[in-house]
């Protein structure tokens, strides 16, 4: 191994994609600041900036644009990285699809700006956007395609140039959810072409709503594996390098990356539980078809303390627990991927109660859903890629993270994680404990 | 914690009258004050990491050889790992299997016994 860095048009591409990112991130997360102060009534915006605008914004921009752009930005580096240099068309369709995704991006958020389309990131159908949002929508969703099969052509060069080999498990992981998001993206190019843009432009006179919705779902489900598969692939691949250890199991986290692509797309239903329309037949079999997703958490989750245990025992941790205080604590990049994995665990279990038949009766349309967003996509991926990017960014513009950077990213993490916990969401026992009987939206006078 | 008293989500205003519905946000731990302490200290906090990755891209030293920054890839034995693992027409095939039992029946009902299409509405 020669040079340390990849090649300079890699880096390019990943740093405009992660500026990219940061840029919306900021945005977004201005946006979440004046949502807390108008629900408490402590700030008052003016006539022209509405709540669901700044809603739509903070949606978009945060689980949609920065997690998006930063994914790309990590797989161009990674994949650089393990396979090697990309060939030129590989950069070139990688530039295009970056451009199309980001002319995209500004169109749609032009829209929502604008207040053409304060219509929340799931869009639904009956609420009419600007037909302009529908085409940016498509435009990025077309540019991260183009994206990914320039990338899968690298990986298939590679291939080629060394036949019966296994790839590298960072590139097969970003083939895998590449495979992933190219399925799922399926749904929402169908109901974005067919039946929003021809219906938002008057060609055609009304829209099937309970087809669009479903669509959607298809798609959003498998979205959210899209954006958790990356932070896996750093948990899998990246963390065990930064406390010296080895992967636990080549073949296991393989498996376990073909077990999501298997499981995360036929169960969009289960977010439509209480949707008439759909047989409860239908509802029930994509429901087991959801419980099966948690076959690969847990095998993610022990492999990873498995990991963790053997190298603080290597590093002379005694007894049951001794080896916990020997990982490397004071270093960010591994401490802020930690506490995102903590935070997965009340995540995955609230996700088993929204997908429960009986207990989504409970919790449906309530708060507790932004709350189990905010700990499964607002902790574990964002914190994942706060840790990411601490090593990525510096790696890319070859600079130096200093000692008083890093100890300024800790307030930053902890402060992030402190307060995510206690935003709308505690577990379930608060419940019990308060003996509150779940009180929800209808029937109560508004 | 909120969501569990049943307060709705995506609401802009929280200013129910009934008296069940103001015993949400009754409280410490439950109110919309500590929301937006929360939702302060968290943007506090992405400032303060913005402001990292815009040090890091522009102003931080630039490395040596030897303290340069390594993009950390761990040792993955994969001797044992079946082929058929990186079989990719086995699995996306599987996939769209999957989907197919999953979504085909009830999506040609949706199409079928669909209702008269709706309007477009803007509720802003």
């Amino acid at each position: 191994m020669t040079a340390v860095s990849i090649p300079n048009p890699e880096r390019k591409l990943a740093l405009t994609n992660v500026g990219i990112a940061y840029i919306a991130f900021i945005i977004g997360t201005l946006c979440g600041l004046l949502q807390v102060f108008i629900r408490n009534d402590a700030l008052q915006l003016p006539a022209w900036l509405d709540y669901y605008q700044i809603l739509t914004a903070h949606g978009v921009l945060l689980a949609l644009i920065f997690t998006t752009f930063f994914i790309f930005g990590f797989f161009q580096s990674g994949m650089s990285k393990t396979l090697g240099a990309f060939g030129p068309k590989v950069v070139l369709w990688n530039w295009v699809g970056l451009i199309i995704t980001t002319i995209g991006t500004v169109l749609a958020t032009v829209m929502i700006v604008i207040g053409e389309a304060s219509v929340l990131y799931t869009f639904y159908a009956p609420m009419m956007a600007n037909g302009f949002f529908y085409i940016g929508l498509a435009l990025f969703v077309i540019g991260t395609w183009v994206q990914s099969f320039a990338l899968v052509g690298h990986y298939r060069v590679w291939r080629k140039a060394n036949p019966g080999e296994q790839s590298p498990l960072f590139a097969f992981m970003t083939v895998a959810t590449i495979v992933l998001w190219v399925i799922a993206c399926l749904g929402v190019v169908a109901t974005v072409l067919f039946q929003f843009i021809p219906w938002a432009f008057g060609w055609q006179e009304g829209i099937n709503v309970e087809l669009s919705r479903s669509l959607f779902w298809y798609f959003g489900h498998p979205l959210v594996y899209f954006w958790l598969l990356p932070a896996y692939i750093a948990w899998y691949v990246i963390v065990p390098k930064l406390i010296g250890g080895k992967v636990f199991s080549d073949s296991l986290a393989r498996l376990a990356f073909i077990l999501f692509i298997l499981f995360s797309i036929p169960v969009g239903f289960h977010h439509q539980l209480t949707e008439p329309g759909i047989a409860s037949f239908w509802k029930f079999l994509q429901t087991v078809l959801t419980f099966m997703v948690i076959v690969p958490s847990l095998m993610t989750a022990f492999s990873l303390f498995a990991v963790f245990e053997t190298r603080g025992r290597e590093l002379g941790g005694k007894g049951l627990f001794g080896w916990f205080t020997k990982l490397p604590w004071k270093d960010v990049r591994f401490t802020s991927i930690f506490v995102a994995m903590l935070f997965f665990i009340p995540g995955g279990a609230g996700g088993i109660i929204n997908a429960s038949f009986q207990m989504n009766e409970v919790i449906h349309n309530t708060l507790w859903v932004v709350g189990h967003f905010h700990i499964t996509v607002g902790t574990p991926v964002a914190m994942t890629f706060f840790g990411v990017t601490f090593w990525l960014v510096p790696y890319l513009t070859k600079r130096v993270f200093t000692k008083s950077l890093q100890r300024l990213a800790f307030p930053a993490d902890h402060h992030l994680v402190d307060r995510h916990a206690s935003h709308e969401y505690s577990p379930a026992c608060a419940w019990i404990i308060r003996g509150a009987p779940p009180y929800r939206l209808y029937g109560l006078p508004a | 914690m909120l969501g569990l008293f049943g307060a709705p989500r995506r609401t802009a205003y929280t200013g129910y009258q009934h008296e069940d519905a103001q015993s949400w946000f009754e409280g410490v731990l439950s109110n919309h004050v500590t929301m937006a302490v929360g939702g302060s200290i968290l943007f506090l906090s992405a400032a303060i990491l913005v402001f990292i990755v815009v040090q890091l891209t522009w102003f931080a030293p630039e490395a040596e050889h030897a303290n340069q920054e390594i993009f950390p890839v761990a040792v993955s034995d994969s001797g044992g790992t079946p082929r058929i693992l990186e079989n990719w027409k086995v699995w996306i095939g599987i996939a769209l299997v999957l989907i197919a039992i999953a979504y085909t029946v009830p999506i040609m009902d949706m199409i079928q016994h669909a209702p008269p299409g709706s309007k477009g509405f803007q509720t802003w």
